[in-house]
């Protein structure tokens, strides 16, 4: 019996996937967006096969400036660093810390989410009102604050945006969760005397993760942003780092005579940028049929 | 109605409190020693202890939070620990910037993201709303500090239209806003026309619509009268919730241009560890937030008077109809 259970609910969830999949791979821009994400994702895994870290922070006066040629694909900058290296290991920095920050806050907040809107009561009433105060400030203030705090680094970075972060998730969480409770299904797991703890783990956060799972990607474009912004600005990831916002910081003095040395950074992020609000885009019509029509 | 904006203005107290006190713990409860900061690290013990005592340091968190607290509430916004001078003269002199960059991104957002929403909307699939797409979404996708830098390059120093450094006093001509208002604009303008056409697409397909056109209405009169007024509402909403976040939020164009206002001197304050100008800084941008939000809702009723009987205490409702 047991096992029967566990195939049909596999052979569900299998189609559900497969549905999901059918409808996202009709949108031609959807699935080219994620093509760019994962030759990105490859990039960022392989960069180490690609080009010896050395070659990041390694400096060399001699070539400094250099325009781009076979040896530099991109050039190098004002203290000889090779630009195309940087640009490599830079996406390690921006797409881990982009990808990293949404996964703890999307954990933090389901979990806090669920639990508030499926608790209700007091609870729910001081938590929310914890996260209305924070959700007044805006993401990139909040995120700053923490950075002032906690001093500059790539690690701290990705604490900030985290913890921005969650307020937002849990909201969703839990207006998504509260209009999940009344449902038929949730009464009938508790009559059947179902833990409280494995049904908002097995019954609701799977019924919310559609709305949130297209959240997630947008927001994660959002946070690819404001890392390069907050690296730009001097509050993110430090030199010698090579991440893009602060890949650019350091070469905007020399904009004027070697634009490409800010060109080809943005034209990183940009593409990066594009690549998951294709995605989000291409999520949010693909889980969501009704949305569409 | 009074009654409503009163309950709001009441509910915003606690939330700007909240704040307050949420920042003024992150700031008071990390490692480093902001008297180091500014005496630097050749100080004697002496100097630094009268420092400390000076700055309330030494005072538990509560009584130092308390004593912040009660000078804000007599309009004392404390002196900024780097500069010397107090928090509120520095606002002062940074306002306006912020104001005026929140104003021209905002109007430069509705000349031209409102008539782009509605073409793409009204001629949907036609190639100017695929152009207008595949515009925005590279819009919304770009660093904002990366187009700055990029305008800047083109139309500051190649061609020379538009002068490349703020002056460190004063506005400025027109000239120095053009660059900073397109910047600052770009990604909402984006955000502006997704919603408005995707409203407008909503509001073309419904029943009175086809009324208005089954009257005999002119096309132009459909859409403008009949189908943007009822399309008008999200947008409202964006408007206020940029303008509410440029107050605060334009740090990154600030930042590129030079453009001494509130974002550039939050960023400088929290480099240099400056707890009093951070606080101001950031009450300053909660509040505003708060009260555009605010404002944003009460213009709703007026746009929409579907939503007015909301603010109306349903008795008073009951007793019209009688």
């Amino acid at each position: 019996m047991a096992a029967k259970t566990a195939s049909t609910d596999t052979v569900k969830k299998r189609s559900q996937i497969k549905a999901i999949w059918f409808r996202y791979k009709k949108n031609k821009l959807a699935v080219a967006g994620l093509i760019l994400l994962v030759v990105l994702i490859l990039v960022a895994i392989c960069a180490p096969l690609i080009v010896p870290y050395e070659k990041v922070v390694e400096q060399n006066l001699m070539e400094r400036l250099a325009p781009m040629s076979g040896a530099h694909w991109f050039g190098t900058d004002e203290y000889g660093r090779d630009m195309f290296a940087r640009i490599i290991w830079g996406a390690r920095y921006s797409l881990a810390l982009g990808v990293g920050s949404i996964i703890i806050s999307l954990i933090f907040g389901a979990l806090i989410g669920a639990v508030c809107g499926y608790v209700g009561g007091k609870l729910d009433n001081i938590v929310m009102r914890l996260m209305d105060v924070l959700l007044a400030i805006p993401q990139i203030l909040m995120a700053i604050c923490i950075v002032a705090a906690l001093g500059q680094g790539a690690f701290n970075l990705l604490i900030a945006m985290s913890a921005s972060t969650v307020p937002k998730f849990v909201r969703i969480v839990r207006s998504s969760v509260l209009s999940l409770k009344q449902e038929e299904y949730i009464e009938a797991a508790r009559a059947c005397g179902t833990g409280d703890g494995r049904i908002i783990y097995r019954h609701v956060l799977p019924n919310v993760m559609g709305p949130i799972i297209v959240q997630a990607t947008i927001t994660m474009a959002m946070t690819i942003l404001a890392i390069s912004s907050l690296s730009f600005i001097g509050l993110g990831v430090p030199t010698p780092q090579p991440e893009w916002g602060t890949i650019l910081s350091e070469n905007k003095s020399q904009m004027r005579y070697y634009p490409y040395l800010c060109t080809i950074p943005g034209i990183a992020i940009l593409v990066s940028v594009i690549a998951m609000n294709l995605i989000g885009d291409g999520l949010r019509d693909a889980l969501d049929p009704k949305l569409k029509n | 109605m009074l009654k409503y904006i009163v309950k709001r203005l009441l509910i915003l107290i606690p939330i700007v409190f909240g704040i307050s006190f949420i920042v003024f713990a992150i700031l008071s409860f990390t490692p480093g020693d902001p008297v180091m900061n500014i005496l630097g690290n050749g100080a004697d013990a002496q100097a630094y202890e009268a420092k400390r005592e000076e700055l309330g340091l030494n005072d538990p968190f509560l009584t130092r939070y308390f004593n912040y607290i009660k000078g804000v509430l007599t309009g004392d916004l404390g002196q900024s620990w780097n500069y010397n001078t107090p928090v509120s003269a520095e606002l002062a002199r940074t306002i306006p910037k912020t104001l005026m960059m929140a104003v021209l991104s905002v109007g430069l957002m509705l000349l031209l993201g409102l008539p782009i929403g509605i073409i793409s909307a009204v001629k949907q699939y036609s190639i100017w709303d695929n152009l207008s797409t595949a515009a925005m979404l590279i819009l919304t996708s770009m660093p904002l500090f990366w187009l700055g830098l990029m305008l800047l390059q083109k139309f500051a120093l190649d061609l020379k239209w538009f002068p490349a450094t703020f002056p460190t006093d004063g506005m400025g001509t027109w000239k120095h806003w053009v660059l900073p208002a397109v910047t600052c604009m770009a990604s909402m303008m984006a955000s502006l026309v997704r919603t408005t056409r995707s409203t407008m697409l909503e509001v073309i397909r419904s029943d009175y619509i086809r009324t208005a056109r089954a009257k005999g209405a002119t096309e132009k009169r459909v859409v403008m009268k009949h189908a943007l007024r009822n399309a008008l509402l999200p947008v409202v909403t964006l408007v206020g919730l940029n303008f509410g976040l440029l107050m605060g939020g334009a740090l990154v164009t600030e930042t590129v241009f030079g453009i001494y206002g509130v974002g550039y001197l939050l960023v400088n304050a929290v480099k240099s560890r400056d707890v009093p100008l951070v606080m101001g800084s950031i009450l300053f941008v909660a509040t505003c937030i708060g009260v555009v939000n605010l404002l944003v809702d009460v213009l709703y009723a007026y746009i929409d008077p579907r939503l007015r009987s909301q603010y109306v205490t349903p008795k008073k409702i009951k007793g019209e109809e009688e």
